[in-house]
């Protein structure tokens, strides 16, 4: 396509020459005149239930925040995993966060098997608008509560990413229960239908 | 082939000899109206002693790559669009990238790999336009030839990169990799050619994206090849969060440059050059409002969007060679650095400053202005300048928007780890 036939002819003919006038006194394509920009973020569906197949997971989800001392909610029932929603949502860019017990004063809870997940395990994040977003495990990590990797769970981040916390590690009532968090690091790999 | 000997201290030399190749003039220098970036707005955190870190290595590799997808892809049109003027200028722009790629491997591995780099680079460059005119004419026999060189050209490059980076990268590996950027080159160019502009665009945009994971690789190999192994910095989340930024950015300026030439051209490429426009605008309110909420995303996503319409607006002023229009589009974008110096300050939590933010984006908005005009004049040597430093003047800005998120992520994320723990059955 030649630009020089448009600016002369303000066609779209291939195989002109160059304009030999000033660019400027070319008529700009009519479309772009009424060109508006996007002025919207997305909307992006909440979460509604997780489901882990590997290890048995469907949970509806909580909705979670921070307490006054800015400590992360935690969900309200053993079976139940909750979605911290001051950060991103499951499937924007960012790291979503997804919480769950290890377990109850009866057993195991919600997320009791997360340790025994594997790099490239499925995680699944049914969503209010009836779709479901994929997500692939890629790495687990065991961390002390008291040196939290902020870093990797709540930095800003342009990937589309998932982080499923539980408690893990030794078990001393005295000192607030659990001594470690478990990390679950997973890539969300696209929209299932 | 020569091996090459690894200096040791070249990573640190890279940068230094880089972040100066890559002072492309500003505005400043090229009209007295604009403003030249704040100092503080830098892109380069220099490490402790005045060294350069890993980090900076791969995001400077990054965006030097991703420069030459965009840059190559444009010089391609120039035969098509049958402008050898602006085909010059956009050869010395492209000469221009090679130099400082060049300039990055003779940091690290001395002369004779630098000049054997620039020799080979500069082949598939040779035989990239060579396509793109035996396109441009119609003479299918220049074009295989040209397709034959690339050919043989990919296994020649993956093994000079092997043998550069002693193996730390496979010559398969890189063969792979320069074949897919020249596929990127090749497709983008023909559907250019067809009338494809969506696809040329989206083409152009793939092409791009996919240097900065080239970037990585390349860095990476270097660095291990002093190290031994990869710092945890030269991953980490804040290094990603700086490459996906600056990676988003500067495609914006230069979608944008391509749009606003597209204007004055009165080019029939002009609606897909918007369309792709809007699609990076998507991807970065998408990604603000994953790290600041749809409150404030929604708040910066209105002051971008205005900026661009007045950009657009302006090149089309300049198309009508309308004065008063010109005037209506520099006054409203005469805003534009002023709200997001207001809101970025609040997100940080006083991490960032306003005056580093309006004085990068006033800069910003004079190149974009400056070099639609000299490039509506036929002044394509101007323009290309301009381009040039609009270009690596929005990777101190996607620096500062990531100090600016990571304030926010600081001052909000949750402290400590999770109480997710029921009674202690689990405990091993």
């Amino acid at each position: 396509m030649s630009v020089g036939a448009v600016l002369v002819t303000g066609c779209s003919e291939p195989g002109g020459v160059a304009g030999e006038q000033s660019r400027g006194s070319a008529v700009a394509p009519e479309g772009i005149r009424t060109f508006r920009s996007v002025h919207e973020p997305p909307r992006v569906p909440a979460p509604r239930r997780l489901r882990i197949p590997a290890i048995g997971v469907s949970s509806r989800l909580e909705r979670l925040g921070r307490h006054r001392d800015r400590t992360v909610e935690v969900p309200r029932r053993w079976h139940r995993a909750g979605w911290y929603e001051e950060g991103p949502r499951p499937g924007e860019p960012g790291s979503a966060v997804l919480l769950g017990h290890v377990d109850s004063p009866f057993g195991p809870a919600v997320f009791g098997g997360l340790e025994k997940l594997s790099p490239g395990a499925r995680v699944l994040v049914d969503r209010s608008d009836g779709s479901t977003v994929a997500f692939r495990v890629t790495r687990i990590g065991q961390y002390p509560r008291a040196r939290f990797p902020l870093r990797e769970v709540y930095w800003p981040s342009v990937r589309r990413e998932l982080r499923l916390i539980t408690c893990g590690g030794s078990y001393d009532a005295a000192q607030g229960g659990y001594q470690d968090n478990v990390v679950v690091f997973a890539v969300a790999t696209g929209n299932e239908p | 082939m020569t091996k090459h000997v690894v200096r040791k201290t070249g990573v640190v030399a890279v940068v230094v000899t880089l972040l100066c190749a890559a002072c492309a003039p500003t505005a400043t220098e090229v009209a007295p109206r604009a403003t030249s970036p704040s100092p503080s707005a830098s892109g380069h955190d220099h490490a402790a002693g005045g060294g350069t870190t890993p980090r900076q290595v791969r995001l400077l590799l990054e965006q030097l790559l991703g420069h030459h997808a965009i840059l190559m892809v444009r010089l391609m049109r120039g035969p098509i669009d049958d402008e050898e003027q602006f085909v010059d200028a956009a050869q010395g722009a492209l000469q221009r990238n090679t130099d400082e790629l060049a300039d990055a491997i003779t940091s690290v591995y001395g002369d004779d790999a630098g000049s054997d780099f620039a020799s080979i680079w500069t082949d598939h460059i040779d035989s990239l336009v060579a396509y793109s005119r035996a396109l441009a004419d119609g003479d299918t026999g220049a074009r295989d030839d040209a397709m034959r060189d690339l050919d043989r050209y990919s296994s020649r490059y993956g093994e000079f990169i092997a043998t550069l980076t002693d193996g730390e990268l496979s010559p398969d590996a890189v063969a792979d990799g320069v074949s897919a950027h020249i596929h990127h080159m090749l497709a983008a160019t023909d559907d250019y050619e067809d009338g494809d502009y969506e696809g040329a665009f989206e083409g152009e945009r793939t092409a791009y994206a996919a240097m900065f994971g080239t970037g990585e690789a390349l860095s990476g190999a270097a660095i291990r090849q002093t190290t031994g192994e990869l710092p945890a910095g030269f991953d980490s989340p804040p290094a990603d969060l700086r490459s996906a930024l600056g990676r988003l950015l500067g495609e914006h300026v230069e979608l944008a440059f391509d749009a606003t030439r597209a204007v004055v051209a009165g080019s029939p490429a002009v609606d897909a050059a918007a369309g792709a426009l809007n699609e990076n605008t998507e991807e970065i309110i998408a990604a603000l409002q994953g790290a600041l909420g749809r409150k404030t995303a929604s708040q910066f996503s209105e002051i971008w969007a205005a900026h661009i319409d007045a950009v657009v607006q302006f090149a089309v002023a300049v198309a009508d060679d309308d004065d008063a229009a010109q005037a209506r589009a520099r006054t409203t974008l005469d805003e534009f650095p002023q709200q997001l110096g207001t809101v970025l300050p609040a997100v940080s939590k006083g991490r960032v400053a306003a005056s580093a933010v309006i004085d990068a984006l006033q800069e910003h908005d004079e190149q974009l202005l400056q070099q639609v005009t000299a490039f509506a004049a036929e002044d394509y040597a101007t323009s290309h300048d301009l381009a040039y430093a609009g270009y690596h003047h929005m990777f101190a800005i996607a620096e500062t928007l990531a100090v600016a998120l990571e304030g926010h992520a600081v001052g909000t994320a949750p402290k400590g780890g999770a109480a997710t723990g029921g009674g202690g059955m689990s405990a091993r």
